[in-house]
């Protein structure tokens, strides 16, 4: 174990400003996505969607854990064309009927679609009432992707700070209640957990 | 440890023998322990849960209270797990991590748990593996012995027995050291 993780063993350490300074970024990350999809596929019922996924990206098809496209109820859809990816298309237009999944999740997706709004919207369409929808950000204080880049998937067109996502999210979508949302799980990513409520009828 | 590559340039370490090799045990655990409780408090925000044998942070969901027997850890609560300060049907979660095996009669203290969470109520529990994780067993101070610590096969067992209860998640395949169990009380 190298020496700068001796730190890590207080208590004090973990709820201090320096949590998650000297450590590995992607170990956490994956830690965190990891028990986060584990949790959503175990406690929510019903067919689950990940825009954007599999998630995380790095983790083949043999994997039973951790990872959407090896848990049965996700259907994960992408607009790349990765290996273990179980439909292609594109989050701004979503290629499945309106209220068709009970839980829409999200992770590191949405600062690379160009028109956010529509993308949120579409998620709006797909779920069902009393459905979740949970995404997580990266935060543009802390993580600057590289906005010049040609690759596929790799430019970021509108990056996000906590507040101005949950803003235009809670603009959009007005209608839902807002169960969590954590810019302290780690130093470079955010979260938000929201749940549909029923739909008022229009006159 | 020689890194595959799946085309992209990632290395997938995650998934092979070596996951948790070289990392660390506490920051891992904490990790998990912190998306635990906030998943658990986030899905029932118009009620109040406990988290037994949890102690003072400068962060928790606003709807989870901390309880100990130990003073030390400045609790919301002081108060012992097999006689829980609060009516029956009453809570909407119990977390509870690194604390049942701490406590003599594991039977007697899921009973108790169960008797208070209302029906639909989550109980999420972590729970080291014996198998790789062992307390020492000289230990005698309060809270530090750890008389009930088992295996995943044992602690099975015992959850059984509850007829009450119904299991939502078995994973002991989250870390090298610890399992996680999540139990719904039935509505009846």
């Amino acid at each position: 174990m190298p020496a700068f993780y001796e730190h890590a063993n207080s208590m004090e350490w973990w709820d201090g400003p320096d949590r998650f300074k000297r450590i590995n970024r992607a170990e956490v990350a994956v830690i965190q996505t990891e028990s986060i999809l584990t949790l959503l596929d175990s406690l929510i019922s019903g067919k689950k969607l990940d825009v954007g996924g599999p998630t995380p990206p790095h983790i083949p098809p043999s994997s039973t854990h951790g990872h959407t496209a090896s848990l049965s109820n996700f259907v994960t859809c992408n607009i790349a064309k990765r290996s273990y990816v179980s439909l292609l298309g594109d989050g701004c237009v979503l290629p499945f009927k309106t209220n068709s999944f009970s839980l829409v999740f999200s992770s590191h997706a949405i600062e690379h679609i160009y028109d956010a709004n529509k993308f949120i919207s579409e998620c709006d369409r797909v779920l069902k009432p009393c459905g979740f929808l949970f995404i997580i950000c990266p935060d543009r204080i802390v993580n600057i992707h590289n906005c010049n880049s040609e690759k596929p998937g790799e430019r970021s067109y509108e990056e996000f700070a906590p507040d101005e996502l949950l803003i235009k999210i809670r603009t959009i979508l007005p209608q839902y209640e807002l169960l969590q949302f954590n810019s302290r799980n780690n130093n470079f990513d955010f979260e938000i957990f929201m749940k549909k409520l029923r739909e008022k009828k229009e006159n | 440890m020689t890194p595959k590559s799946d085309g992209y340039g990632h290395e997938y370490w995650w998934d092979g023998p070596d996951r948790f090799e070289n990392v660390n045990r506490n920051v891992i655990s904490w990790a998990q322990h912190e998306v635990l409780f906030n998943m658990i408090s986030a899905l029932a925000p118009e009620h109040i849960g406990l988290n037994i044998g949890g102690r003072q942070g400068t962060y928790r969901p606003n709807n989870c209270f901390s309880l100990n027997i130990n003073r030390k850890f400045l609790p919301d609560i002081i108060g012992r797990g097999e006689q829980l300060p609060v009516k029956t049907n009453s809570l909407g979660f119990i977390i509870s991590s690194h604390t049942l095996e701490h406590i003599k009669n594991t039977e007697v203290v899921l009973k108790e748990w169960i008797r208070v969470v209302i029906p639909g109520g989550l109980i999420a529990i972590t729970l080291p593996d014996k198998n790789f994780f062992l307390h020492d067993p000289d230990v005698t101070a309060d809270g530090e012995a750890a008389p009930s610590e088992m295996t995943p096969d044992a602690c099975f067992e015992i959850l059984k027995c509850f007829k009450s209860v119904e299991l939502l998640l078995f994973n002991t395949r989250k870390n090298n050291f610890d399992f996680e169990v999540i139990l719904r009380k039935k509505e009846s």
